[in-house]
């Protein structure tokens, strides 16, 4: 205060100074105030505003990561936005991948829905290609948009719908996953707005985040497709799969499984595999696969026995692998099944065909070594027999001549010049059968496989003959062979060996209806005809027939009706093959029970 | 109360009445008087210097209260001009208070408790609004709006059909803006 200190007189003018001067700071002083005031003021704001961000961030992201699905998280940004910057309608689209365009998705806020409804339904008909109107900007740009003033905006097509609806600002922002748009979201204000530059950032954070949750959906969509592909994969695969847990409970059961063991896989899933309904050598199972879980190696099974969905027995190969390191706990072991039931037969059908290769060729040498002896047998015969007529014609001169006294019985010479010829003539009649007997096989064993002129008729008697010791006791024999049948082009071997079965069926058929019915004989007959396009032969009793319960399954391998050891179940399957696969013919079966059955070979007019 | 409004009341009494008239409000009210905007000041302070304001101009405190509002409008739509460019009518400027100025008040002055305003707007001609607040200004309010008619060149008619003042539950307003025709 010492520096303003002024002599007394000049008081009045110094006091005048000095309060001009104190006003003046006051003046600063209240500037200053008002500055300081404003710049808090603004830092306050600023401070507000990132705290809202921040939070409007942390919500979204929060939406993000909980959403279900896209949607979901759409939905839920939407309001968050709508609420944070009180605008009053928001709205997403997603980029159709075929496209390119953004098309609409059914999530909106709406803070109005009646108010707003023109504007939405407008935007709902629409599709933007990038470039076109507020969101097809954000696409083209791959960055956020404002629109201050909507309704005066060039690109704009919902200008209308907009002026109705009363909104008048936009802004909007791109979804992405990586640096590609997928997704552009939307919202409207009535007030004309003025962009916020650092709001705008934000968005394009959200929209980075609304991102993440498309990106989640895709690879989720990706593996549940890979997912399903794996399973239609391991479905159609012929090849039984099943899969167990360290406990034995089934945790897979394939299309294949379900087939052969005829169980569907909810029954089986969930179970224990040894507490299945399984019609298998289960013990077989056992032992492998606690061989396989302690040794950890694989082990097969080369035959294991199951039953068929018919019935009948098959043959699977069953490999029975080791879960390893890195696999869950929910498959412990993988059984690999691959049903062999067909090479099976197939191999049995083999060793038959071989069996039957190996007596036709032991027949033909038979039958060759035989033909000689038999014909200076049979011509011996006729020598003989010839020599004895002449005997008895000398004989019948002189024996009453002979004088009395000579040991000679009369009466057993007469009888002998009677029996001898009878005798002679019997043995040749059945050396003669032999020889026919003999040329049959010849016949028959005639190396198989070339299709040659065969003809159908000779081939009926042959078989006929040769089968003669399995129907002559039963049955009598009618042939009504077509006088000018067509050669046919065949294995005549083969056809023989079908005509015999059918004979000999025939033959056993009859023989258990005589035994039912209580009479004496039946009757076969095999009958040749022609078609224009096909030589037939049938072989008809009046056997039983065949029961309709079996009338399907008489061609399959393995099937007879037949007791044990009578019948291998292979002559029915062995015809068919060779009629239908090796000759492109037909067999043909006409049954009706209780009066009998006809076979019809067809083959192929050539 | 937010140390603003103090400010405002200290402008205007010191602009239309001068500087030793507020000093002598003050020491009639007794109180200290260092305001600034961001401060939060009781409320009683503001009904003290009210009151002290009343017995010396001869008027009842409603009326100085409004009377301050009114010239208030003006020293605010200085301060904070963007909360006045985007209307061209009291009516719509008066409409955003809920979701404009008031949010934007909250973000400035932690703690503020600006009033919530009722709305009918469905008549275009007369706009309803109800107003509800522990410190019964409803004379502040009053003068606010008409301070933003003058702004707007406008001619305002309020009616208040209820009044905390006068023991209703709430104050109602009826709010009528025409456009002020040119004398010529």
């Amino acid at each position: 205060m010492s520096a303003t200190t002024a002599p007394p007189e000049e008081t009045e003018a110094w006091l005048r100074k000095e309060n001009e001067r104190l006003q003046r700071k006051a003046l600063r002083e209240h500037a200053a105030r008002l500055e300081a005031e404003v710049i808090a003021e603004n830092t306050l704001r600023e401070i507000y505003e990132d705290q809202r961000r921040l939070k409007l961030l942390q919500q979204c992201a929060a939406a993000a990561n909980e959403a279900t699905d896209t949607e979901d998280a759409f939905i839920t940004v939407l309001k968050l936005v709508c609420e944070y910057s009180q605008w009053p309608v928001g709205h997403a689209y997603l980029v159709d991948e075929a496209t390119g365009d953004l098309v609409s998705t059914q999530c909106w806020h709406l803070r109005s829905p009646e108010r707003y409804e023109p504007f939405r339904s407008c935007t709902m008909a629409l599709r933007f290609k990038a470039g076109t109107g507020l969101p097809g900007t954000v696409l083209a740009n791959r960055r956020a948009e404002f629109a201050p003033n909507i309704t005066a905006r060039a690109n704009f097509p919902r200008r209308a719908a907009a002026r109705v609806s009363g909104l008048n600002s936009g802004f909007a922002f791109p979804v992405f996953v990586g640096s590609v748009v997928v997704g552009v979201l939307e919202f409207f204000a009535e007030e004309h707005v003025q962009p916020d530059l650092r709001f705008l950032a934000s968005m394009t954070e959200v929209g980075v985040k609304l991102g993440r949750v498309i990106e989640r959906e895709r690879a989720q969509r990706q593996l549940q497709q890979s997912h399903d592909e794996t399973e239609v994969l391991i479905s159609s695969i012929s090849t039984v799969l099943i899969g167990l847990d360290t406990e034995g409970v089934v945790t897979r059961w394939n299309s294949a499984a379900e087939h052969c063991f005829s169980l569907a896989a909810r029954h089986a899933l969930g179970e224990r595999l040894g507490d299945l309904p399984l019609d298998w050598d289960w013990s077989a199972v056992q032992k492998a696969l606690t061989r396989c879980t302690n040794q950890r190696v694989p082990v097969a099974i080369d035959d294991l026995r199951y039953a068929r969905e018919d019935g009948k027995p098959g043959y699977l190969h069953l490999m029975v692998n080791p879960g390893w390191a890195g696999m869950t706990r929910q498959l412990d072991a993988v059984l690999v099944g691959v049903d062999i039931t067909q090479r099976r037969q197939l191999e049995q059908k083999l060793q038959q065909v071989q069996r039957l290769e190996a007596i036709g060729e032991l027949a033909a040498g038979v039958a060759h070594e035989l033909n000689t002896p038999i014909q200076f047998i049979t011509d011996n015969l006729r020598f003989v027999g010839d020599s004895i007529a002449e005997v008895n014609k000398a004989l019948a001169l002189v024996l009453p001549h002979a004088p009395h006294g000579l040991a000679i019985d009369k009466e057993e010479i007469a009888y002998l010049s009677g029996e001898l010829p009878r005798a002679i003539q019997q043995s040749i009649d059945g050396a003669e059968r032999v020889a026919a007997i003999v040329r049959a096989m010849k016949h028959h064993s005639h190396p198989g496989g070339d299709h040659i002129p065969v003809d159908l008729n000779v081939l009926a008697e042959s078989s006929i003959t040769i089968a003669s010791n399995e129907w002559k006791y039963v049955a009598e024999m009618e042939t009504q062979l077509c006088p000018n049948l067509p050669v046919a082009h065949c294995d005549g071997g083969a056809i023989g060996q079908v005509i015999i079965n059918l004979i000999v069926n025939a033959a056993h058929a009859i023989a258990d209806e005589n035994t039912r019915r209580g009479r004496p004989r039946g009757r076969i007959c095999v009958r040749t005809f022609a078609s224009s396009t096909r030589i037939c032969l049938s072989v008809n009793d009046d056997g039983g027939g065949i029961p309709d319960a079996v009338r399907d399954r008489i061609f399959d391998p393995f099937f007879t009706t037949k007791e044990v050891g009578k019948g291998t179940g292979q002559g029915l399957f062995i015809a068919h093959s060779t009629i239908v696969d090796k000759h492109r013919g037909a067999l043909r079966v006409a049954t009706t029970p209780g009066e009998g059955t006809t076979f019809t070979i067809e083959l192929p007019q050539t | 109360m937010k140390g603003i409004i103090f400010n405002l009341v200290e402008e205007i009494v010191t602009r239309e009445l001068g500087d030793g008239t507020w000093d002598a409000l003050l020491e009639a009210a007794k109180v200290d008087g260092a305001y600034t905007s961001l401060g939060n000041y009781p409320d009683e302070e503001l009904a003290g210097i009210v009151t002290a304001a009343a017995q010396a101009l001869g008027k009842t405190p409603a009326e100085i209260v409004a009377w301050t509002g009114r010239l208030a409008l003006p020293l605010l739509a200085q301060r904070y001009p963007q909360f006045f460019e985007r209307h061209e009518s009291a009516r719509s400027f008066i409409l955003s208070l809920n979701h404009i100025i008031h949010p934007e008040v909250r973000k400035v002055y932690p703690g503020a408790t600006p009033p919530d305003f009722e709305f009918d707007a469905s008549s275009p001609e007369r706009l309803l609004m109800t107003y509800r607040s522990h410190r019964k200004l409803c004379a502040f309010a009053r003068g606010l709006m008409q301070g933003s008619a003058d702004h707007y060149d406008e001619d305002i008619v309020i009616e208040e059909t209820e009044c905390m003042q006068r023991g209703h539950e709430a104050c109602r307003f009826s709010i009528a803006v025409t456009k002020r025709v040119a004398v010529a």
